[in-house]
């Protein structure tokens, strides 16, 4: 499974938004400047992409690159590796490390510092609402899996992140989603109208 | 070739123009939106260019070595993430045949605080003042659909660009869907100008930003072209329906 962009972007915010407010952090992570780092979530079956920039964390579902260093573990397990000796975890077998593991080292280390609670950041950042909205979101777009219905999702998602403002409360998103189920049925039928009518003509 | 030779026409948008004019009516299209590109860029794809733009980024799996040039580069938006993301050793160009875009891009570059050493260079596409076989990566952001000789660019894009790198083209193309089409259609001819006019008193630019996405040649036709031009594993992704695409090829 692939995050969204929109989503790939608000973690994106909330981890630059937090390193922000320590310039000690800052400064820490700036050491890994060019750094791709990449964490595969084996219980969900999902990789994302860490490219430490200059001044910030670009958050990224894919990149065309190979990783330095990229760490594979169930989610609880590789929290599990922020809080406990690497050495125990990777013994255990619990969580794999490959490429680099020297930064692997480096950067556990760094994280077990900051301790970073991405569901109270992401609800400090956007608001316990839309937080939970947007988890609802992803959780529904994830049974999505035709290709019609995953050039919709895009579209959707697009059209979230810049007018995440805008929804309100948990039924008027499921509201809406059903109205774009309505709307993608209607244009199906409009299609296959439109072809019939291209047909008639010829 | 023979600037002067008025006998070769081409398009400009959808009209036909001598093909030595249509460089300078491209130019004089920028040279009247560059104040107002940003804000105009934002509103007619209501914000969205920035996901098909970091799309493009995601793509172009820079690292911070590479030395990559920005080609059509405009106002840098592109050149200035590829400037985070590169250290002492790479190198960011900005390339633009407009100087009235790229000193926008400058100032606004200057404006956010961004020191990096982005190179900014006055270049046409056709033929690229650098030497063979350089860049790692190179992007080009709407910005082909506006060149003369579309084959001559993609030549001269792959000889710069060094074996092993990537080249990615970001554009408006043709929707994969027939209603969507109409309203897009609708939209950009409607729309569009109107806009233009209001924010930037400017309608014939963005009458001719629309026709000539139309007359841009669609996702297959542009992969041809790169593999003309000695592309290979030329690939292409869709976004928002193919109102946009994103070309891939590499030099090997
Ligand atoms: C629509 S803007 C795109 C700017 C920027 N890449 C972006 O995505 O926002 C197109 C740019 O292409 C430039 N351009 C047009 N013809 C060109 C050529 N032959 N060589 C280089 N740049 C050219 C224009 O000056 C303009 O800045």
């Amino acid at each position: 499974m692939k995050l969204p962009l929109p989503i790939t972007l608000i973690i994106e915010k909330a981890i630059n938004t937090f390193i922000e407010q320590s310039p000690k952090m800052r400064q820490q992570f700036s050491t890994y400047a060019g750094k791709l780092i990449k964490i595969e979530l084996t219980d969900f079956n999902l990789a994302i992409f860490f490219y430490f920039s200059n001044n910030s964390i670009k958050v990224m579902s894919e990149y065309e690159s190979e990783p330095d260093t990229t760490f594979i573990g169930s989610s609880v397990a590789l929290s599990q590796l922020i809080q406990q000796d690497m050495t125990d975890t990777l013994f255990t077998g619990n969580v794999v490390i490959q490429g680099d593991m020297h930064l692997g080292e480096d950067l556990k280390n760094s994280f077990s510092q900051y301790p970073i609670d991405f569901e109270e950041k992401l609800s400090t950042i956007l608001g316990d609402v839309f937080t939970h909205q947007l988890f609802a979101f992803f959780n529904r777009t994830k049974k999505w899996t035709n290709a019609s219905e995953q050039i919709i999702q895009s579209n959707i998602s697009e059209y979230l992140v810049f007018e995440r403002e805008r929804f309100a409360c948990q039924h008027e998103i499921s509201s809406y989603t059903s109205s774009v189920d309505q709307l993608r049925l209607q244009l199906d039928r409009l299609e296959a109208k439109i072809e019939r009518l291209e047909i008639c003509k010829k | 070739m023979d600037h002067n030779d008025t006998q070769h026409t081409t398009h400009f948008g959808y009209k036909q123009v001598a093909e030595s004019e249509k460089q300078s009516k491209v130019t004089a299209v920028f040279d009247s939106v560059a104040s107002q590109y940003d804000l105009m860029n934002d509103l007619m794809s209501m914000g969205i260019h920035r996901i098909w733009k970091r799309k493009t980024i995601e793509q172009s799996g820079v690292k911070s070595h590479h030395k990559i040039l920005d080609l059509a580069g405009g106002t840098g938006d592109l050149a200035k993430e590829f400037s985070n993301m590169t250290n002492a050793n790479g190198q960011v160009i900005l390339a633009d045949i407009n100087a009235a875009m790229l000193e926008c891009g400058r100032d606004k570059l200057i404006d956010q605080g961004i020191i990096s050493p982005i190179q900014y260079v006055q270049a046409d596409a056709e033929c690229l003042p650098f030497k063979d076989n350089y860049f790692d990566r190179i992007t080009m952001a709407f910005g082909l659909r506006n060149v003369t000789h579309k084959e001559q660019a993609l030549k001269s894009i792959f000889r710069v660009l060094k074996p092993g790198g990537k080249f990615l083209i970001l554009e408006f193309s043709h929707p994969d869907n027939q209603l969507f089409k109409k309203i897009y259609d609708q939209y950009s001819f409607k729309l569009l100008p109107v806009l233009g006019k209001l924010i930037a008193n400017d309608s014939d630019s963005y009458q001719y930003l629309a026709e000539s996405i139309r007359m841009h040649p669609n996702q297959e036709t542009l992969m041809s072209m790169m593999q003309q031009a000695g592309f290979e594993k030329c690939q292409y992704i869709n976004m928002t329906s193919g109102i946009v695409a994103l070309h891939s090829g590499y030099k090997f």
